[in-house]
């Protein structure tokens, strides 16, 4: 088959067809970036409304929150105290102090007095008086004392003699240091 | 695609074109682009936030249910470590403490000079030098002597009386439990032919509370704290002036 139509039509032709596609392109290009514009803005509008419902719920939650403000600072208060607790512990069980003590007296052995003494600086300390009729008596209490929980450290401050009726009576002062519970 | 290219008005509705293009992009893109992005993120956090508040209330919802238990636990809680030095309520505790093992007890508690005159009357002004004590406002009996009270978070107090060593060790035992945490600093038993006189010093807390938050869960901190403050004992309770006590004389001298 013999193409009878000019070269110079059938170059017209072509190029109007190419004008065409371009044209078409640019109009799709043009309408995607509209439609994309549009998209982005539709979307942004919904996501304020969501938003702002969103902000309304919370609102409400803090507003429930706040109609029991009383409770919850009850309920801080006790929280912190809880935590804090421990801080609050006392390092040493004196009950257990003095039985210990008590249990570590020989039967001859009066105590005259018992004073426990502590500060932050140092580990407390027990200063022991006390008088007996036998010397050794005095070494056996400061023994059993250092073999005995939560002592340690016991020494003996001093012993002094008198005598009444030709009695012998020692009267005596130690110290004990205390160890943590 | 050379003759359109050489064609004056391809090129220019095609250079229009571009410049409407991107005028479009440059002008109305990147603000709803930036929109868009700090939606989602204002999303995101509301979302979080909602999420936390939910939590909240959920436990605000258990605290409520529990209001009793909890005013229970606040006034024990308030009362083993309060806000402030709270030294009147201490004195009654103590009070109380020595009453109900039967004891006649000097009690020293501090008093903030704030509360002393409306607190506690002041002790008769000695008659001569001989009377007056080093650090003492009275001795014996169960008149408290007052002291000033220390400026930090803890404040010294002792008990004091003609007690023998069980009795030091009753009133220790009791101590373990006494509704206001304390902690003993000396003990001192000294036994007489006649008579035996012991005096426990110790030092009791208090700490300032301010924009406390709860958090976690209510039903961990309920049983956390009726574990802690079950075994604590309480001797005396806050005098409530709006309920208790007959006012007004015609002569208040009398």
């Amino acid at each position: 088959m013999i193409n009878l139509v000019p070269p110079e039509i059938k170059k017209r032709k072509g190029v109007r067809s190419l004008t065409y596609v371009v044209t078409l392109c640019y109009i799709v290009l043009t309408a995607v970036l509209l439609l994309g514009l549009a998209g982005l803005a539709t979307y942004n509008y919904t996501q304020k409304i969501a938003l702002g419902s969103q902000q309304a719920e919370l609102d409400r939650l803090i507003a429930e929150k706040n109609q029991h403000k009383t409770i919850l600072s009850q309920a801080a208060l006790i929280q912190n105290r809880v935590k804090s607790a421990a801080g609050y512990q006392s390092a040493y069980d004196w009950n257990q102090i003095l039985t210990a003590v008590a249990s570590s007296t020989p039967t001859n052995v009066s105590l005259t007095s018992i004073k426990i003494s502590s500060d932050q600086s140092k580990p407390p300390t027990v200063a022991i008086t006390g008088t007996t009729v036998e010397r050794r008596s005095i070494i056996l209490l400061k023994d059993k004392l250092a073999l005995t929980k939560p002592f340690s450290g016991t020494s003996i401050s001093s012993i002094t003699e008198s005598t009444a009726d030709n009695n012998k009576t020692y009267t005596f002062s130690m110290s004990v240091g205390i160890t943590k519970k | 695609m050379h003759n359109l290219l050489t064609n004056k008005y391809f090129l220019v509705v095609t250079g229009l074109f571009l410049v409407i293009t991107i005028g479009v992009i440059w002008l109305f893109f990147p603000p709803a682009i930036r929109l868009f992005n700090e939606n989602k993120a204002a999303k995101l956090s509301l979302a979080e936030q909602i999420q936390t508040s939910q939590t909240d209330a959920a436990g605000v919802k258990d605290l409520v249910a529990a209001k009793t238990t909890i005013a229970d636990l606040y006034d024990k809680a308030s009362l083993a470590l309060p806000s402030s030095p709270s030294a009147d309520l201490l004195l009654l505790q103590f009070d109380g403490l020595t009453e109900s093992l039967g004891l006649d007890a000097t009690i020293t508690v501090p008093f903030s000079e704030g509360s002393l005159a409306a607190q506690v009357a002041a002790p008769a002004a000695p008659a001569s030098d001989e009377e007056i004590k080093p650090g003492s406002g009275s001795a014996g009996g169960t008149q408290p002597i007052i002291t000033s009270s220390d400026t930090g978070t803890k404040t010294d107090w002792s008990l004091g009386g003609e007690w023998d060593y069980p009795t030091v060790l009753a009133l220790l035992t009791k101590l373990k439990t006494f509704g206001r945490w304390n902690a003993v600093t000396s003990i001192d038993i000294t036994a007489a032919a006649d008579k035996s006189t012991a005096t426990i010093s110790g030092k009791v807390f208090w700490t300032p509370s301010s924009n406390l938050q709860f958090s976690g869960s209510a039903k961990e901190l309920l049983t956390q704290a009726k574990t802690l403050f079950g075994s604590y004992q309480t001797y005396a309770t806050t005098p409530d002036v709006t309920k208790e006590g007959n006012f007004g004389k015609s002569n208040p001298f009398q």
